[in-house]
């Protein structure tokens, strides 16, 4: 035993192309060298690759894994996207810290799991005499919000202020609301960025190049961006793009005639570092209540560049003298025209060095590795209580699932026979293979 | 010669590839001399409460003697099939229950987050590796299976693809306008996506079903697709055929349409393939994948309305070009061991066990 609190870390892995701009893999590729010091991580995602030195599984086979040599801590990663509907369904089956790297979703998550019982299960966890829930009884997602992901996180992380004040706001009743007693059940936690990112001299006056990597839909304020774009002359427009979205993004500089551009295929925040070498400005606008900036404009300020937001969201919580801030709106190409001409020209004010003591202040990689493994250990003593009573929970399970199997047709006289025959053909069995109940071992 | 039983889990009222499989190795048993028999119970899917009950039933069977005479070797096949004990136990695997595996979380699993669903899932997948870890031979019919059964049982197993049913018997005519879809009628076959795309697809092509359903409410699914597309003279359900009349259909084919996400294996891909006749699959078919290429046999296509559609028309508008992708399959057929040759190598495989 090494005496390290050992993690199961559910995160999508920067292994292949369709996990490159997930904000949850780059977090994880980030934070898990400074936390291998601390703790004993093993990687679940949703495949068979393995990832660099770290013991990687398949995420269903952390039930096994747990029984052989037991985690101290379940830590999920929770994006708006599919590609973490494996930690939809597996926050569900054994809860844990969850980090919200999306809170207000717009995907559905895994279907299985849309006529999740869980509000029933969380009261019956809780303590309330209910019976398990009807198989039959349909459940219901009301709003967009992570409900359910909620009420399974012992503890919740969010990587932007603004979710953490909707989770306040709508937070239901959760799985470790009588563990916490005083302790906090929710914390900010920023993307790590290194702190060398980008770093290069700068001519000091005047812009040349800028970079934005929104998607072409309508809440990353493409034609917005572009409208005003192709009204500066002499700036180079480099954009980040998706493979699939080439032929809309096309379209629409030649709608608002851009000229001097650059399509970059593979978002990815690997890319995103390796355009802010040449970089002179950015742009991250979203005006959406789905979706974040994150990684992208954390790094961007740690680059100490100037970095326009929409004034809209997590970008709201930004102090103003780091960022231009841009109403969305009537007069948002206007002002986003007016923000880069200034700083085309060096009549923008702007302050390099206040921007990259904020970033450095706020995301700098090992300091947020350091803020995570404070609040893991701190949290540990909670989340063993909680642990303990979920595995005498899922006894609980097993037995009344023994039940149903047991005792499955409708009618008394052929349950009467089914009993005698489970007795004495098929309880046997039932011994050989452990599915007992409340048998020691098999959870 | 061996006394040999091939276990087999059936589902009534029901036909697909377990049954062509456990009645053509029969056969083959039984032509090599073998005394040879079956044993099926009836499986059902719903509830899946009972499957702890039925996976317990083969369990508790005493297969080692009937009639005086020495049971020498039992062939698993399926889930539950494959709980059953002998102290010689091969392991043919068509799949294990799928929901609690690979399609763990996706619309074809009804497994949830009910505390109850997850004790079930881990005690099956518990009872999976002890039960086909005691196996004394274990494969599976496709890579895909073999695969499956390594990555999440952590047992390995050799390939033994299933040789064709009807091996020497398919024959290529000249493609008539229509594309053929065969298999039983379930969601994960995927027919409906065929359906959906026929609205894009020339008028002059028409859709012909061989299967019977296999999932409630499938049929009005499917009536309700073709009412909305308008697609009543397009779309003709024959329902199960005959061996021949399967034979005649395929050799009148334009394509064979089979593009089910994650097939084990599919004897349609190569029964087509067979018949000289491109495949169209889905770029996530699982096992289909093993034998369609990219238009080098078939056409391989994102498995959405959209790209089927046009897949079709491709093939439509290009004669010669589904000439070629049928010519290529059957001449890969024809020199691998997917023909009648191919039974001894998967009966040497099954029977090791019997030389130990």
């Amino acid at each position: 035993m090494s005496g390290r609190l050992r993690v199961a870390w559910f995160s999508p892995l920067s292994i292949s192309s369709t996990n490159g701009d997930s904000p949850a893999g780059y977090f994880t590729e980030l934070a898990l060298p400074h936390l291998r010091e601390r703790f004993e991580i093993e990687l679940f995602h949703g495949g068979f690759e393995g990832y660099r030195d770290y013991p990687t599984h398949h995420y269903l086979k952390a039930f096994s894994l747990h029984r052989r040599n037991p985690f101290d801590i379940f830590f999920y990663h929770l994006e708006d996207h599919p590609r973490t509907n494996f930690v939809r369904c597996h926050l569900g089956l054994i809860p844990g810290v969850v980090y919200f790297h999306d809170y207000i979703l717009s995907t559905y998550g895994p279907e299985p799991m849309l006529n999740s019982p869980f509000p029933d299960v969380v009261r019956r966890f809780g303590g309330e005499d209910l019976p398990w829930p009807d198989r039959e009884k349909s459940y219901h997602r009301e709003g967009p919000y992570a409900v359910r992901e909620a009420a399974f996180s012992a503890i919740s992380l969010f990587s932007n202020e603004r979710n953490l004040d909707e989770w306040k706001r709508s937070r239901p009743k959760g799985i470790a609301d009588r563990y916490l007693h005083n302790l906090p059940g929710s914390f900010y936690l920023p993307y790590p960025v290194d702190s060398q990112l980008a770093q290069r001299e700068r001519p000091g006056r005047g812009i040349k190049t800028v970079i934005y990597c929104g998607t072409p839909r309508i809440e990353h304020r493409a034609h917005k961006v572009l409208q005003a774009i192709g009204q500066v002359p002499n700036l180079n427009f480099v954009w980040l793009i998706d493979r699939l979205e080439r032929e809309r993004a096309e379209a629409m500089l030649g709608e608002f005639s851009v000229n001097r551009f650059e399509l970059v295929e593979g978002r990815s925040p690997i890319r995103w570092g390796q355009l802010l070498e040449g970089a002179d400005a950015t742009i991250h606008t979203l005006f959406s209540v789905y979706g974040q900036c994150a990684p992208y404009l954390p790094m961007s300020l740690m680059a100490g560049i100037p970095a326009l937001v929409t004034n809209f969201g997590a970008c709201e919580y930004l102090p103003d003298n780091i960022v231009f801030k841009i109403r969305p709106g009537e007069t948002e190409a206007c002002e986003i025209k007016e923000v880069l001409t200034a700083l085309a020209s060096g009549a923008a004010y702007f302050d390099s060095e206040l921007q990259r003591s904020y970033a450095i202040e706020t995301h700098e990689r090992a300091q947020v590795a350091d803020e995570l493994a404070q609040i893991l250990e701190g949290s540990a003593s909670m989340l063993s209580g909680l642990q303990e009573d979920w595995e005498k929970f899922e006894v609980s399970a097993r037995d009344a699932l023994l039940q149903e199997a047991n005792g499955l047709s409708g009618e008394p006289e052929a349950e009467l026979a089914l009993g005698d025959y489970f007795d004495q053909s098929l309880r046997p069995v039932f011994e050989e293979l452990g599915w007992t109940a409340g048998q020691e071992g098999l959870l | 010669m061996a006394n040999i039983l091939i276990l087999g889990a059936k589902v009534p009222f029901t036909s697909g590839g377990q049954d062509v499989l456990v009645g053509t190795l029969l056969r083959e048993l039984r032509v090599r001399g073998h005394q040879a028999d079956t044993v099926e119970l009836p499986f059902n899917v719903f509830p899946k409460e009972s499957f702890l009950n039925q996976a317990a039933m083969w369990r508790s069977l005493d297969l080692t003697q009937f009639a005086g005479q020495e049971v020498d070797l039992v062939i698993a096949t399926k889930f539950p099939s494959y709980y059953a004990k002998h102290p010689k136990k091969s392991l043919w695997l068509v799949h294990q229950r799928r929901e609690i595996y690979e399609l763990y979380g996706g619309r074809y699993s009804d497994f949830s987050d009910d505390p109850r669903d997850e004790q079930l899932r881990r005690m099956l997948v518990e009872g999976d590796q002890k039960v086909i870890g005691e196996a004394a031979f274990v494969s599976g019919i496709s890579r895909n299976v073999v695969d499956r059964l390594y990555n999440f049982n952590g047992i390995k197993g050799e390939v033994l693809y299933p040789p064709l049913p009807l091996a020497g018997r398919y024959r290529t005519s000249e493609p008539e306008d229509f594309v053929l879809s065969v298999g039983r009628l379930c969601s994960i076959k995927r027919v409906d996506l065929m359906i959906k795309a026929l609205p894009i697809v020339h008028n002059f092509i028409k859709l012909k079903i061989v299967g019977t359903p296999d999932e409630p409410s499938i049929m009005e699914y499917f009536k309700n697709e073709i009412d909305k597309h308008h697609l009543w003279e397009r779309v003709e359900f024959l329902g199960r055929v005959d061996d021949e009349a399967l034979l005649d259909l395929y050799s009148r084919a334009l394509a064979v349409y089979y593009a089910p996400f994650d097939e084990d294996y599919g004897y349609v891909t190569l029964e087509a393939m067979a018949s000289g006749k491109p495949v169209i699959a889905g770029t996530d078919s699982g096992g289909v994948l093993e034998f369609v290429k990219k238009d080098e046999n078939g056409i391989v296509v994102e498995p959405n309305t959209d790209a089927i559609g046009h897949g079709v028309n491709r093939l439509a508008e290009d004669r010669a070009l589904a000439k070629r992708l049928g010519e290529s399959g059957k001449r890969y057929i024809e020199s691998s061991k997917i023909g009648s040759s191919g039974w001894d190598n998967v009966i040497g495989g099954l029977l090791s066990p019997l030389s130990r």
